[in-house]
């Protein structure tokens, strides 16, 4: 079943065209791989789903309907949960308030106090934050702060996760065992992931299709293995086309 | 677990309900025992408590500062001045926090599209777009000032404006810890980020705003028989906005205390020094204002919490 239905959808900011007639389709339980070189779009896309942005032109469905006319706090509790790739974290608050806020309103149906600790508990578990619950969130180091995005997105009690380059700046350990966490985070909440990342390995490793963009267009969609072996995707991130170069003195 | 949350309840519920009410009682019961002089100190340090808890269930908790909060007062004030011959005082007092409720809300809905400084600089301009406007209103109807013939009482005043501040104080107190008090601190914090989490930012902004707005028309209302003259330049006046941010400032603002604490403070300064040296008062304002800013943004309260820590 498809989750995610966008279609030619088109973000164009003063002359530039962010996002060209981009269409893709995400299916329900996968984990899709998003990459491209800097500039390319992909926050943008984020952007659009998640209701942040609006699009030029095209349209976004989920599970069904049509949600690109919608608020942000109203796609949230349709189930679509995005962290931010620069971290915006609530700085005064503690980790705890910083992902309480998000399940008091991002989840459909009021949660009693008891079950909301509970949950906390386990969402902090699962991100790695046990210990730095009482913790406010600008002490916390970016590696942390980069877990609390992710804790307070799933604290939202989302469908579809957005996740916007999550293992940016973290040691290749970190990496690791963010990978890891992603894993049993999608299997415990039976979510579905759109995943933007730099690490490619990390991308490989994890992603059963993935999407390349390229200056807003959409240039290759396959498996981790069909896109390994795709020229265009090589040359968009390795090499320059001819009508680049002529461009130039 | 149990006794935590019994704790906890006690802590964030009980002890703010006693401690409200025995300060109300104290600062009534006081004030009738004290005599006429420290009678209208305990009215104006409740009128200042009223109106800066009001600003800070908005400016407080989601951090848009509000200088226009001066309207409210003044629609207040200014509905008691027009209606006082034909409607009873307890419903024109009500009146007026309707009155200054509704306009928020009607004002509110194209103002907080603006976020950032551009906001505060709008809410003052407004406010001084309603003073001339009225101004020039009353001037027309020839009625550049009003008098206010038989209006009750100190003591009776001072009921109803201890009544408000307490009323003002748990109101503070208890959205700070509700659902919709979150979503304001959410935003605050972050409102792209609370948005994105599900707060429906625009909604609660509007509904904070005409919130506050309610609790200052009654100020205003009851202010106006205390005085038993309206003129418009004196009520709608941009220095009851400026005070109500400076005690915020002074007391800080991020919880029901402080409002308090930043009251006693200017209200207990302007008392020892102002029949003194009202120069002496401003200057010292000043500091205290600069120092606040600079080495205590959390106010006084800020400080008390610091302290335990
Ligand atoms: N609000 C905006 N106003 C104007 N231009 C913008 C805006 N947001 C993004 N852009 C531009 O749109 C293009 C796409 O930006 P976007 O952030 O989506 O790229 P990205 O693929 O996420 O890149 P990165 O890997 O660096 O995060 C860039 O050229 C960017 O400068
Ligand atoms: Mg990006």
């Amino acid at each position: 079943m498809t989750l995610l239905k966008v279609d030619k959808l088109s973000k164009i900011f003063g002359g530039l065209t962010a996002l060209d007639a981009v269409s893709l389709s995400i299916e329900d339980g996968e984990i899709h791989g998003l990459m491209g070189a800097n500039g390319a779009g992909k926050t943008t896309l984020f952007s659009i789903i998640a209701g942040n942005q609006r699009p030029s032109s095209g349209t976004v469905h989920f599970a069904g309907a049509r949600i690109d006319r919608l608020r942000p706090d109203q796609i949230c509790r349709k189930g679509i949960a995005r962290t931010f790739q620069i971290v915006r974290p609530f700085a005064g608050l503690t980790v705890r308030d910083n992902v309480e806020t998000a399940m008091l309103f991002g989840q459909t149906e009021a949660l009693s106090p008891r079950e909301r600790d509970r949950l906390i508990g386990s969402i902090l578990g699962e991100c790695g934050l046990d210990g730095l619950a009482d913790r406010v969130a600008s002490s916390l180091t970016l590696s942390a702060r980069k877990r609390l995005e992710v804790a307070r997105a799933l604290a939202t009690g989302p469908r579809l996760l957005l996740l916007d380059e999550v293992m940016a700046g973290l040691t290749p350990t970190e990496v690791t065992d963010m990978i890891a966490a992603l894993k049993r985070v999608k299997d415990n909440h039976g979510l579905t992931i759109l995943i933007i990342e730099h690490v490619m390995s990390a991308l490989n490793q994890m992603s059963d299709r993935i999407t390349v963009l390229h200056r807003g267009q959409l240039i290759a969609e396959g498996t981790p293995e069909d896109i390994a072996r795709n020229p265009q995707v090589a040359e968009a991130y390795f090499g320059v086309d001819d009508s680049e170069l002529e461009g130039r003195p | 677990m149990a006794t935590d949350r019994n704790r906890q309840a006690m802590r964030r519920i009980l002890l703010p309900l006693l401690l409200t009410l025995a300060g109300a009682a104290l600062l009534y019961g006081g004030g009738l025992r004290a005599g006429p002089y420290w009678q209208v100190v305990a009215l104006t340090l409740a009128m200042w408590i009223a109106l800066i808890q009001s600003w800070s269930i908005f400016s407080g908790l989601t951090g848009y500062v509000s200088l226009g909060h001066a309207v409210a007062y003044g629609l207040g004030a200014y509905l008691m001045a027009t209606q006082f011959r034909d409607y009873p005082v307890w419903v024109l007092i009500p009146a007026g926090g309707a009155l200054a409720g509704l306009f928020a809300l009607i004002v509110a809905i194209p103002v907080l599209r603006i976020r950032g400084p551009y906001f505060v600089i709008l809410t003052f301009g407004l406010a001084e777009l309603v003073k001339f406007a009225l101004l020039r209103l009353e001037t027309a109807l020839g009625a550049s000032s009003r008098l206010l013939f038989g209006a009750p009482g100190t003591t009776t005043l001072l009921a109803w404006m201890v009544a408000l501040a307490a009323a003002a104080t748990l109101l503070r107190h208890f959205v700070g810890l509700s659902r919709f008090g979150r979503g304001l601190i959410a935003i605050r914090e972050d409102e792209t980020a609370a948005e994105t989490l599900g707060v429906p930012v625009t909604r609660f902004k509007v509904l904070a705003f005409a919130l506050s707005a309610v609790i200052p028309g009654m100020v205003g209302a009851v202010m106006a028989l205390r005085s038993t003259y309206f003129e418009v330049l004196q009520v709608f006046s941009p220095t009851i906005s400026f005070t109500i941010v400076t005690m915020a400032i002074i007391g800080g603002s991020g919880d029901a205390r402080g409002p308090v604490l930043g009251a006693l403070f200017l209200v207990g300064l302007s008392e020892l020094l102002r029949g003194a040296s009202p120069q002496l008062y401003l200057i010292l304002l000043g500091l205290c204002l600069i120092a606040f800013v600079l080495f205590a943004p959390n106010g006084l309260s800020g400080l008390l919490d610091r302290r335990r820590k």
